[in-house]
């Protein structure tokens, strides 16, 4: 590691997560090297107006050993580091207003990403939400993209299970962390961070090394999220949300903020929908809706573009009937019996057919719905 | 003079038989007892003394010495006091020998009066076994006895009515062979009363005809163990040879104490899930039967599966497997059949509300994970039918469909065994869930559309080997049910919906 680095990686260790102050601090010495002897030196005039706290941690943190220490850790665990300066730092983060002045990463981090896209949305997500993130995160991938998620539980996850599920891409999933480099959150999403860097994407932080995944985390991460993307798509967002409060940044940054309608009824669709009605997110109803706004060729505006087509004479007798009652909403095997005429055993030897045709779907609770998604049931004529 | 009378005694499952052998020398009066007998035994002394003389004999004074054989043997209990007094009569020459193949069985009171004795029945089938065919028994414990076809049972009222018999001065009937009945257990919740589950209530009636394991998954109140109270219901009757083998295993508990002398209804066993691995499996200094072997030929309950601890349930999958367990112990070890239909109940998150369309679940995924990871997939496996139970709304409680009595879903499921048993006559089995490799190879064996079926399942589902034989197990069932000789496609399909649980997977 260069001395420069090393420099960098103290005064950032030093006021930890406050660029502000490290800018500052920066922009009052022609050089860091300078600020470094004058700290070893005990020379504060220069650092008059920074708290107590912080100029002990300088003190501290100057400490050749300490310095060692620090860079083998991060030398051994695998962690890059880009600053500002450095050539992997990306570009587009470097617009926003103010940039981590450190970014901590495992794998490989291109200047240019092809495409950013951030998607965002809600952890406790419905299966609607999962399906879409899934869907769209695999299209973006499939059509060129770079998905860039926050890896948490819900939107974040099936996104970037999305868009691994492509192979032949050469777009990777960059995945920005609300905690240090090293701590897995949530904690099985282990085996998710592992693929996202053997598929050649990243993993980012601005956060110390050891950083728990903290509530106030987020926000800052958030930032960083909608700062390295061109633009960011939502996909569920309760009433008041951490989601909004990406998509807020998002604009402020002047990136582009799509959202996915939900049912107006859905609580987890309240917050997209809102965007969506006060015009700050154009609405998103296929990968096509997002690229468009950046490629010309954005491709196929169907969302199931790529579903099979099945006609609705096959379904056979009592899978036509459940094709009908499902149409009218999702229904458990129940109320699919109350609405078909028969037996228990001929309803489930049906709904095994429909399901391996990927005609319908099977959620908790022995609920069924149209998997529209995989299959379209067209009519004769 | 010596004389020789044959008894029986019973060490855990296993009968053996107990030469009474008398000597009568002459000598100081004497009276001595070998043979490894216990205290009961050792006091039958006095009870065939006083017996003896208040039947109106003499008792003879001389050197007596009674031995048990096999001496090694330990003899417990008061079941050789009629067996002893009778040696006695015949070796001081006042009755002639007791014919061959005699079995003599009674306990003795003072005035001469035969007292019944417990565990009369694993004792009498096993020597029925060894080529006994003439019981002498207590006037009590005749109607257990009577079950024994093909034998005669001689009921003996006191010492003085057997020896009058043995004299061919009065002689006493032989029990009338009494046919064998099964009973039904007659406060279980009959399928007519719960309301909708139509579709988990079709799982139930598979799983009792081929005698699958069933788990049963879903919301809190939604019927998972008024089903499984149901269940008992539509048990088909038991056979003599299933009543035996559970009789045998109760009578050693000491359950079946002032009870009929047979199990007649199947078992049904519900332990509660704080149950140690011990109590459900077998142990103890004596290596006693568990739970899982006190519901054999019947039903094991386990609700709240996941609250089990681990190493209990990871003790469940051998004896799924192989229907019977070996308890071994320092000071003893039995092996005691374990043939039960394990039905089980769980929610399908910590909170109960995953699948619910009125309550939010308030799980994380994590939370869901570790719940369901409680239930290890070896043990999955070996579970036959997974069942999600639908959410019961306001419109199927009140709901006036009648839905069909237990007694219609019953007489369906004995003629499915009816045909299950014609099947297996050679085999060895009873029912379909007990097919080895080689039967499902032989009396499964999907073609064509079905094949392809089972293909997709394979993939989809991601079945283990085993898995997918529980999922032939099933569709045999199902044909079976409609009284079907091959397996249709039809059946195959309604077989994998009971594998194609979301709640476990899915997350």
């Amino acid at each position: 590691m260069d001395e420069t680095t090393r420099l960098w990686l103290w005064l950032n260790y030093a006021t930890s997560m406050n660029p502000k102050l490290f800018f500052e601090l920066l922009s009052r010495f022609d050089d860091l090297s300078e600020a470094h002897e004058a700290i070893l030196r005990r020379e504060f005039e220069q650092f008059s107006d920074v708290s107590e706290n912080v100029r002990e941690r300088l003190i501290a943190a100057a400490d050749e050993r300490f310095l060692d220490r620090y860079t083998n850790w991060l030398l051994k665990n695998g962690v890059k580091i880009a600053t500002p300066e450095s050539e992997e730092y990306p570009a587009l983060l470097s617009e926003i207003c103010d940039p981590p002045s450190v970014l901590f990463y495992k794998g490989t981090l291109p200047k240019e990403l092809p495409l950013p896209i951030a998607m965002v949305g809600a952890r406790n997500c419905t299966d609607y939400g999962r399906e879409v993130a899934e869907l769209l995160g695999e299209q973006l991938a499939e059509r060129g993209a770079t998905v860039v998620t926050g890896l948490a539980a819900g939107i974040d996850s099936a996104a970037a299970k999305g868009a691994l599920s492509v192979t032949s891409s050469d777009c990777p999933v960059i995945g920005v962390l609300g905690c240090g480099i090293d701590v897995t959150y949530p904690q099985d999403n282990g085996r998710l961070y592992q693929a996202v860097l053997d598929h050649g994407g990243a993993l980012i932080t601005e956060f110390l090394p050891k950083t728990p995944p903290l509530a106030q985390n987020f926000p800052i991460r958030n930032r960083i999220l909608s700062g390295i993307s061109r633009g960011v798509v939502v996909i569920e967002a309760g009433e008041r949300s951490g989601t909004s409060i990406t998509a807020d940044f998002a604009r402020e940054q002047g990136r582009d903020v799509f959202a996915v309608p939900g049912r107006i009824t859905d609580p987890m669709s309240i917050g997209t929908n809102r965007m969506l009605a006060r015009g700050e997110a154009k609405p998103v109803t296929s990968a096509a809706d997002i690229l468009s706004e950046f490629i010309d060729d954005a491709g196929d505006d169907v969302l199931n573009g790529a579903a099979k087509k099945v006609t609705f004479t096959a379904l056979g007798a009592i899978g036509q009937e459940i094709y009908m009652a499902l149409l009218q909403g999702e229904k458990d095997a129940d109320e699919l019996l109350d609405w078909i005429d028969c037996s228990a055993q001929d309803l489930n030897a049906a709904l095994t057919r429909l399901l391996f045709s990927e005609v319908i779907k099977q959620l908790p609770g022995r609920i069924y719905a149209l998997d529209t998604i995989h299959t379209v049931v067209t009519f004769d004529q | 003079m010596l004389a020789k009378v044959e008894s029986y005694g019973l060490v855990c499952l296993n009968g053996y038989p107990v030469t009474v052998e008398t000597d009568i020398a002459p000598g100081l009066p004497n009276y001595e007892t070998v043979g490894l007998p216990d205290a009961a035994v050792k006091e039958s002394r006095e009870r065939v003394h006083a017996a003896i003389r208040h039947s109106g004999f003499a008792f003879p004074a001389a050197r007596i010495t009674v031995n048990l054989a096999p001496a090694d043997l330990k003899k417990e209990g008061s079941v050789y006091d009629l067996p002893i007094a009778l040696s006695i009569l015949i070796a001081s020459g006042c009755l002639k020998p007791v014919p061959r193949g005699a079995i003599v069985l009674g306990e003795l009171a003072l005035d001469g009066t035969v007292r019944p004795i417990s565990g009369i029945l694993p004792m009498l089938i096993d020597a029925y076994h060894k080529d006994y065919s003439i019981f002498f028994v207590p006037k009590d414990n005749a109607a257990e006895a009577a079950y024994i076809h093909g034998a005669t049972v001689f009921p003996v009222e006191n010492l003085a009515a057997l020896v009058a018999h043995l004299r061919d001065e009065t002689v006493i009937a032989p029990v009338e062979p009494k046919p064998f009945a099964g009973g039904t257990h007659k406060n279980a919740v009959d399928f007519s009363e719960i309301r909708g589950q139509t579709a988990a209530k079709r799982a139930a009636e598979i799983a009792v005809a081929g005698n699958h394991n069933i788990l049963l998954c879903g919301t809190p109140g939604s019927g998972k163990t008024m089903l499984a109270r149901a269940l008992p219901s539509i048990l088909p009757d038991m056979t003599f040879e299933e009543a035996l083998e559970t009789t045998k295993i109760h009578s050693i508990t000491g359950a079946m104490k002032g009870t009929e002398g047979l199990v007649t209804e199947r078992p049904y066993r519900a332990p509660h899930h704080g149950a140690s691995a011990t109590a459900l499996i077998g142990g103890g200094t004596r290596a006693m039967p568990g739970e899982i072997s006190l519901a054999h030929n019947g039903v094991l309950f386990l609700d709240e599966l996941p609250e089990f601890q681990r190493n209990v349930l990871e003790a469940l999958r051998q004896p799924l497997e192989d229907g019977f367990v070996t308890v071994s112990r320092a000071a003893a070890t039995a092996t005691y059949p374990a043939k039960f239909l394990l039905v089980a109940a769980m929610n399908p998150c910590p909170c109960g509300n995953r699948g619910s369309r009125t309550k939010p679940c308030t799980c994380s995924v994590s939370q869901i994970r570790r719940y369901a990871g409680k239930i290890s997939g070896p043990l999955l496996d070996r579970i036959d039918l997974h069942i999600e139970m639908t959410e019961v709304g306001y419109r199927e409680i009140t709901d006036r469909k009648p839905a069909e009595n237990s007694e219609t879903i019953r007489a369906r499921v004995t003629a499915a065994r009816e045909i299950q048993r014609e099947r297996f006559k050679a085999d060895g089995i009873r029912t379909n869930a007990e097919m080895s490799g080689e039967l499902i190879r032989r009396y499964c064996n999907p073609t064509g559309e079905s094949e392809k079926l089972l293909r997709d399942a394979f993939k989809r589902l991601q079945l283990s080997a085993r898995a997918y034989q529980r999922v032939l197990k099933v569709a045999r069932t199902i044909a079976d049910l409609e009284n079907s000789e091959t397996i249709l496609p039809e059946h195959y399909a309604e077989a994998i919906q009971y594998r194609s649980m979301s709640m476990l997977s899915n997350v």
